[in-house]
């Protein structure tokens, strides 16, 4: 820089000058972005929870009960599970059955007969009990094209 | 003294909160990912194979079956014979861990001698649980190839994944080349390098692999193995 240009002295009098402020524009903005991430985070937080035990008492939980029978109607000893969850019963010599604390929400559950298992879709809701009826087991393993 | 102070606290709230806008892009990726399914290992060896570095990560899994080292027996009758592995008749089950979730299994030379048919455990967890996911190689069910979902070692019925081969289709006694990409809810079945299946199912997304035998199988498994998804 040549000497001329230089700042004189008399800029300096009071001490070194302050060094140039963010805009508040600026600054809003960076605050923005922080805000947006935020709600991505939470929100992916909720996704990646929702499924989590604690998550899933506090939307509540029913109870499920039905009646497995072969293709003849007559009961069988079949073991329901449900998917994605630990829970697990076995039904009785009637074969009813009865699944209590299920998850309010849509459930699959498999009901397991001979090493075969078939999926049964229902909805539960909190603090009822969905009776899904009769429900008829076919053990076949043939195709099903 | 104090305009100087003002200064210095004005720098270090914006380095702050670039240093927040960094741990909040870190925090929505990681969840992003986890919330997809995807593992640890799987980012890490995505960012390695970003980076062009040879990791570990490209290869799960290779064995030539000289042993069944590191392998659990389920159930049946399964043997190496003559560095194959050779599994049948009766029900059988072998299985072994791994800690992946998106992978493309590759089993050569893998030839069903009797019975109808073997299958290919993906994603499946350790037994008594087992749970997860097979393709079968299955001329019993009426010659088709299929994906099922097992629950707690029951195989759910019916197939969430099935086609039907060709009457003319030669399935015993011929070696085959079997491969499963296992991506996501996706899951793509190839027999000798040509598609044969695609099934969606997002019940399980991680786990080990393993072989099965039913009925009167008998069948042989030249080798496998695991590699990373690409």
């Amino acid at each position: 820089m040549p000497f001329e240009n230089s700042p004189s002295l008399d800029a300096y009098k009071n001490g070194m000058p302050e060094r140039p402020r963010r805009s508040s524009t600026e600054h809003r903005r960076v605050w923005l972005v922080i805000a947006v991430l935020s709600v991505v985070v939470v929100l992916l937080l909720g996704v990646n929870l929702w499924d989590a035990p604690a998550v899933t008492h506090l939307r509540g939980t029913g109870t499920v009960t039905g009646q497995v029978v072969n293709e003849r109607g007559d009961p069988i000893q079949a073991e329901i599970f449900v998917l994605k969850t630990a829970l697990d019963a076995q039904t009785d010599d009637q074969g009813y059955f009865t699944l209590k604390q299920v998850p309010a929400g849509e459930q699959i559950l498999v009901i397991a007969y001979l090493g075969v298992g078939r999926e049964v879709r229902t909805v539960v809701a909190s603090d009822t009990v969905t009776d899904l009826g009769r429900i008829q087991f076919a053990s076949t393993r043939v195709p099903e094209f | 003294m104090n305009r100087k102070r003002g200064s210095e606290l004005i720098q270090g709230q914006s380095l702050v909160e670039y240093a927040l806008i960094l741990a909040l892009i870190v925090a929505s990726v990681a969840l992003a990912l986890l919330a997809m399914g995807v593992s640890a290992r799987d980012v890490y060896c995505l960012a390695a194979g970003g980076l062009g570095l040879d990791a570990q990560c490209a290869h799960y899994l290779h064995d030539d079956f000289s042993n069944l080292d590191g392998w659990t027996i389920d159930r049946g009758s399964w043997q190496s014979v003559d560095g194959m592995l050779c599994g049948g008749p009766g029900e059988g089950r072998i299985f072994r861990n791994l800690e992946g979730s998106d992978y493309t299994i590759t089993l050569d030379g893998a030839t069903l001698s009797q019975g109808n048919g073997y299958g290919t455990y993906f994603r499946v967890s350790e037994a008594p649980d087992f749970s997860g996911y097979s393709f079968q190689y299955d001329p019993g069910y009426g010659g088709a190839f299929i994906m099922r979902k097992w629950v707690n070692g029951n195989e759910i019925s019916p197939p969430f994944g099935r086609t039907r081969v060709g009457a003319n289709y030669d399935w015993w006694n011929t070696p085959r080349q079997v491969q499963i990409e296992v991506k996501g809810d996706t899951f793509t079945a190839y027999v000798d390098g040509e598609q044969v299946l695609q099934a969606s199912d997002s019940t399980y997304t991680s786990g080990g692999v393993g072989l099965r035998t039913w009925d009167g199988t008998k069948a042989c498994f030249d080798a496998i193995s695991v590699d990373a998804a690409r």
